[in-house]
């Protein structure tokens, strides 16, 4: 009769590991790769301004930031550190002061890279880890 | 390479069985000797061995798949078909990029862009002079749009409609400017502009949702409603901006149609200079970042000869304006501190009164709480010589002082409700107080 109490403490501390496992997992996959066309060469240091509208020119290459609805909230986060309403405000500031337009929205990472890939000037963030563009940072 | 459905049944499979294996082998070890926990062993048997079969049955789908994607014989088709899959993703990945280009851009991209304020509100002036009129009212609403139509080429096209005193429908075309972006260094832009001194003008204009009171500064009162200084300018406008080992330095030049003065209130000469004097004026600033990031410091100075008008359409003075100023802001972690001051020295160029000195400024300071609530203070004071020309024949070029408090609430990121009371005392010892509740959104 005691063994009983001992195997659904077992089972509960084996679910808790599983649950702890998959959490550790999800944290994973929640971060964020800040990436650019191939051509392009940037710093971290650089991608807030990018993404703020405050550099527009990388040389001569005119920058083309991109939104990801799929990971938005996490590079707002990790990244410009701010939330998604001040980042909305900071662009209707932008635009009605300088005569700039937000970063395009794409729906998801597959969007994002093909518009990375395929433009010169070309900037985006992905939840998971590409290939053929460059990786201007992990965060 | 592995069908994806049977690759992806592997990967459902694997960490399912990861945990029944953990549970099994803990019940192995807890040896059971109830009833409840053989019944419970047993049901972990039958999952493992349920498990196991669906392993082999994916191997099985695997091999089978494997041998049906290769190809019986090399054709000449076969041969130019890509021979990697990630060859054939990078086609498949460009086809629909293509297809999205041609059909399914958006807005944004197309170079379209249209955004706006408007408002409406409610007024109630105590110690009104004769005329004013209480009560709600319409607002404005204003379009602006913001057109890319090439890496280089920016657009910016602003439209106020209001309603005048009369409650007749106004529209004034309030921005008309077109520029050449070289880098960021250097914007040439060609038109009509806010003109870029200090940082209220540039700041908000008609912008009713992000600026936090109801009214402007009344210094900064634009001109059809009564302003006392150039707010617009048409002509041509350099901007841009050079990094800093602490910031960024950011700049403006511009020259332009000088302003009149008719019917008591300026007249930015849009269509045309009613003579040859152009303004010239400038600005440098500095943005600060890193432990003093939402820090602006700026000074700008204005110059330009200014003839005012009588009922006959006859120039009745002629004034040369030079303004300078400064400002101060600190906009970040939720403050919103402003200081602006500007310094007139007018001289007379028609008649003998000789030259004028007169002063105008504000301090504001408002605080976000829970990005919703916003309570703001500003203190406003002009000291204008009355026997100046430039301010005597402006209606509003008289001495004041006034105080500003309201509560703004964000009731969204593209709404804000104002709450707003104002207390205006003017050189004749005039006292006019204000009760302003003001709805302004973006979109």
């Amino acid at each position: 009769m005691r063994r009983i109490p001992s195997i659904h403490r077992r089972l509960r501390r084996t679910l808790l590991v599983a649950a702890l496992a998959a959490g550790w997992s999800m944290a994973q996959a929640a971060e964020v790769y800040v990436i650019a066309n191939a051509e392009l060469e940037l710093s971290p240091e650089e991608v807030k301004e990018i993404f703020l509208g405050e550099v527009q020119f990388a040389g001569a290459l005119k920058l083309q930031p991109v939104d990801n609805a799929g990971a938005q909230g996490e590079f707002l986060a990790r990244v410009l550190k701010m939330s998604g309403p001040k980042y909305q405000g900071a662009w209707t500031k932008k635009a009605f002061r300088d005569g700039l337009n937000a970063p395009p929205l794409k729906a998801t990472d597959a969007e994002v890279l093909s518009f990375v890939k395929n433009n010169p000037g070309a900037i985006g963030y992905v939840s998971m880890l590409p290939a053929g563009v460059r990786v201007v940072g992990r965060f | 390479m592995p069908h994806p459905a049977p690759a992806a049944l592997r990967r459902l499979i694997a960490p399912v069985a990861m945990l029944l294996a953990s549970a099994t082998a803990t019940l192995v070890q807890a040896q059971p000797a109830s009833p409840e926990a053989a019944r419970l062993e047993q049901k972990l048997e039958q999952s493992l061995r349920l498990i196991q079969a669906l392993t082999s049955r994916v191997e099985q789908l695997e091999k089978q798949l494997a041998v049906a994607e290769r190809p019986a014989a090399p054709t000449a088709a076969a041969a130019a078909a890509p021979e990697s899959t990630a060859a054939r993703l990078d086609e498949v990945e460009k086809t629909v990029s293509q297809l999205t280009a041609a059909s399914g851009r958006d807005l944004r991209d197309s170079g379209l862009a249209v955004h706006g304020f408007a408002d409406v509100g409610f007024a109630q002036v105590r110690r009104a002079p004769p005329g004013t009129r209480n009560g709600f009212a319409v607002g404005s609403l204003d379009f602006y749009l913001t057109p890319e139509l090439g890496p280089n080429i920016k657009t910016l096209v602003e439209l106020n409609f209001g309603v005048n005193g009369e409650g007749e429908t106004e529209a004034d075309l309030e921005r008309a400017q077109i520029g050449y972006v070289f880098s960021d260094q250097l914007t040439l832009w060609l038109g009509r502009f806010h003109t870029p001194f200090g940082y209220w003008n540039m700041a908000f204009h008609h912008g009713a949702q992000i600026q936090t009171s109801i009214l402007r500064p009344r210094m900064l009162d634009f001109e059809d409603d009564g302003g006392i200084l150039p707010v617009h300018t048409t002509g041509l406008w350099g901007s841009g901006s050079v990094k800093t080992g602490a910031g960024k330095l950011v700049y403006n030049l511009y020259m332009g149609n000088g302003t009149r003065i008719h019917d008591g209130a300026l007249d930015p000469n849009p269509a045309g200079d009613d003579d040859s004097n152009r303004v010239v004026g400038f600005s440098v600033g500095h943005r600060f970042n890193g432990a003093l990031d939402g820090l602006a410091l700026g000074v700008h100075g204005l110059r330009q000869n200014v003839t005012a008008y009588d009922a006959n359409e006859l120039p009745a003075s002629r004034t040369r304006l030079a303004m300078l100023g400064g400002y101060g802001v600190y906009d970040n972690e939720g403050w919103e501190l402003i200081g602006e001051y500007y310094r007139l020295h007018n001289t007379d160029l028609s008649g003998g009164t000789g030259s004028h000195g007169s002063w105008t400024g504000y301090a504001h300071v408002a605080r976000t709480f829970r990005e919703r609530w916003v309570p703001y203070y500003r203190f406003e004071k002009a000291s204008l010589d009355p026997a100046d020309n430039y301010f005597a024949a402006q209606t509003n070029g008289r001495s004041y002082t006034r105080h500003v408090l309201g509560l703004r609430l964000n009731a969204d990121p593209r709404a804000a409700l104002k709450l707003e009371l104002n207390r205006t005392r003017d050189e004749l010892a005039r006292t006019l107080d204000e009760l302003r509740l003001q709805y302004a959104v973006s979109f």
